[in-house]
């Protein structure tokens, strides 16, 4: 069965790369441009992983998550957070506290690894 | 001329008289007081005071019991004595004696001044009486006498009495007027400064405040003057801590280091915060005792707007600068990659040497974000206990591709002793480790790159060893200052930003830790830092 995925970005050159290469791996891609409108997809879309990228502040990350846990429809989303700027290990903590399954820094991930990475997400 | 006897003085009147001039501190009216007071206690009635003015005599007052014609007061006036020329006054100063010349000539002396001065005032007899403090001549009593009346020693005697007062009292009357000059020179200096300066007293009232304090923080000199520091000034560090208002005082503040500098915030009067540059010093007096507090600042408001803007700009432009760059590098996988078709060689490797170009730009954004976050203090560090010998393999591991690609090797030389684990930031110790070995590998072309670590006393060292081109003597001093890169003309391709060392210094300091290099042009370099073992008290941490 083709595994979907969710795009949360607002770059559209980042979006477009994206999608173009995970839609190649052969996945079904959709894509929001904000955390807001991600939630609306996540609902409908019932995607297996979220590529969280927009949301930066660690109040909104809170909130995001805690919608997503509210619903039992879409409690057992799972979550990957993409980060512009390096990561610290705290960052990492942070995002696992949060309930996301790993926090990426976008520019070490050319869309092959990147390709990789959800794959192997999604076989475990 | 009066004809009456000079009266055996009264110590009283002496006393009286001397003591009065003592208490004069205005140099004028001193002068013309001491002919007076002459008058009053010794009884003398023609007297002339002349003053020493650049090493020449001049009248400068007198008291007199029949007033002279006005123009004896002109001829007065420019007739000058000149010490060089009358040995015998000279002398009288050296000795501090008085000379009476019963019939005085106008041939007295060698200086014509002198027998001028005897025709225009007609003295039956004289008395001269030197002033003078220590061995400076300050002036000259020349006394009119009756001949008929007789100069006891006695008299003799509290005239010289007289003379030492009358010295003493110009002499303070000099200095006073001289140090009144000296203050009010420094007085017209701290109002034309344009830095903010406040004198603290010892019971931390305010006595003064300059003209630039004002300004900057619009308090009238009324409700600041003589008032204490801790009601009207409300000065709090950049980090909240309170320097004066409430219960501080800035002479607390020194109290025991003498000394403040910082930055800070000072509030004006229509309670907006003045950002200052602050430097507080205690001031203590010949003898060691606290004399008060000067505080002084300057207004940095305009210098951290502009700072806040470059630095905003620096974050925004790398930041930003990120999102494109990581597409290109993207997209330009993805035709590597063949996910756009089959691409023929030549424009795979073009296209691999644009990556490369984006790669590199990467790195260089991510150095002057880095740089702009140590300057914003958003850099913390967040010590973990770490095992580092497997944490720097890891490291090592990491980077032997990049050193292989460039047919070198890349050893560890694990330490003769077990290391218990340490606390340290493994984010930072990875930045610092990529940079330093990343250099190496960058720098050296045969050969390779050993990393050692040893322990020692209370710190590990790391030392990074490479075989490469080294580094000039002329560069080493300034290897670790921002935007310093050492010219290396056949490597031009290799130039970074010139910040990739500033960043590691400031994180191994911030670690509290050293770092230090040894090269010779040619012949390889090694660079080395320390990690305290112990835990550092006061990391410096932030955010």
């Amino acid at each position: 069965m083709t595994k979907k995925i969710l795009l949360i970005e607002d770059d559209p050159l980042l979006t477009k790369m994206y999608r173009k290469k995970f839609e190649q791996e052969g996945f079904a891609v959709e894509t929001a441009l904000n955390g807001a409108g991600g939630l609306e997809k996540i609902k409908d879309f019932r995607p297996d992983l979220v590529l969280l990228e927009v949301v930066k502040e660690i109040d909104e990350l809170k909130k995001f998550f805690t919608e997503i846990k509210a619903e039992p429809e879409t409690k057992n989303t799972r979550v990957i957070i993409l980060a512009n700027l390096p990561i610290s290990q705290l960052d990492q903590v942070n995002a696992k506290n949060l309930g996301a399954l790993d926090i990426l820094q976008k520019a070490d991930f050319t869309p092959e690894k990147m390709a990789e990475k959800i794959k192997a997400f999604l076989e475990e | 001329m009066a004809s009456s006897e000079v009266a055996i003085p009264q110590i009283t009147d002496l006393y009286r008289s001397v003591a009065d001039l003592g208490g004069i501190i205005n140099q004028a009216t001193l002068i013309e007081a001491i002919p007076l007071s002459l008058h009053n206690a010794l009884g003398f009635e023609n007297i002339f005071l002349f003053l020493v003015d650049r090493g020449k005599l001049k009248h400068a007052s007198q008291y007199l019991l029949s007033p002279l014609p006005e123009k004896t007061f002109r001829a007065l006036s420019g007739l000058h004595l000149k010490l060089d020329q009358n040995p015998g006054l000279r002398k009288a100063f050296q000795n501090k004696t008085i000379i009476l010349e019963k019939k005085p000539k106008p041939t007295l002396g060698k200086d014509r001044n002198l027998g001028k001065l005897v025709k225009l005032l007609k003295p039956a007899a004289l008395l001269l009486v030197p002033l003078a403090f220590a061995d400076e001549a300050l002036g000259l009593l020349w006394i009119n006498l009756d001949p008929k009346k007789k100069i006891s020693d006695r008299l003799l005697s509290a005239l010289k009495v007289f003379a030492d007062s009358a010295s003493l009292a110009l002499e303070n009357a000099f200095l006073y007027r001289e140090a009144w000059e000296t203050s009010k020179t420094y007085r017209s200096i701290l109002e034309q400064l344009g830095d903010g300066v406040i004198m603290i007293e010892p019971d931390n009232k305010i006595s003064l405040y300059n003209a630039a304090a004002e300004e900057m923080l619009n308090f009238p000199p009324e409700e600041i003057l003589h008032r204490k520091d801790l009601d009207v000034l409300h000065i709090n560090d950049w980090h909240g801590k309170r320097l004066s208002g409430g219960e501080e005082s800035l002479s607390n503040l020194v109290a025991k280091t003498g000394v403040y500098a910082g930055n800070a915030f000072i509030r004006a009067l229509d309670n907006h915060l003045v950002a200052v540059s602050a430097f507080v010093r205690q001031i203590r007096s010949t003898r060691n005792e606290v004399a008060g507090t000067v505080f002084i600042f300057r207004n940095i408001s305009k210098e951290l707007e502009t700072e806040r803007t470059r630095r905003e700009f620096v974050y925004l432009a790398s930041h930003e600068l990120r999102t494109p760059l990581t597409a290109i590098k993207g997209f330009l996988d993805m035709i590597v990659e063949g996910d756009a078709g089959e691409a023929n060689p030549t424009v795979i490797e073009y296209v691999k040497n644009a990556y490369e170009g984006v790669e590199r730009l990467l790195r260089l954004v991510e150095d002057l974000l880095n740089v702009s976050r140590i300057e914003e203090g958003k850099i913390s560090i967040n010590p973990q206990s770490v095992e580092i010998v497997s944490e720097i393999k890891t490291l090592i591991s990491d980077l032997l591709p990049t050193a292989q690609r460039r047919g070198l090797y890349l050893e560890f030389e694990p330490p003769t002793k077990d290391i218990p684990p340490i606390e340290v930031d493994p984010d930072r110790l990875r930045e610092i480790m990529v940079n330093l070995v990343g250099n190496a590998i960058k720098f050296t072309n045969s050969g390779g790159v050993t990393v050692a670590l040893q322990s020692k006393g209370e710190e590990l060292i790391i030392s990074i060893k490479d075989t490469g081109i080294g580094i000039a003597e002329k560069d080493l001093p300034n290897l670790f200052k921002r935007f310093y890169r050492v010219a290396i003309s056949t490597a031009a391709e290799k130039h970074g930003t010139g910040l990739g060392l500033y960043i590691v210094k400031t994180l191994i300091e911030m670690m509290g830790g050293r770092v230090w290099v040894e090269s010779k042009l040619g012949q390889g370099s090694t660079f080395s830092f320390s990690i305290p073992t112990k835990p550092v008290g006061d990391l410096v941490k932030s955010e």
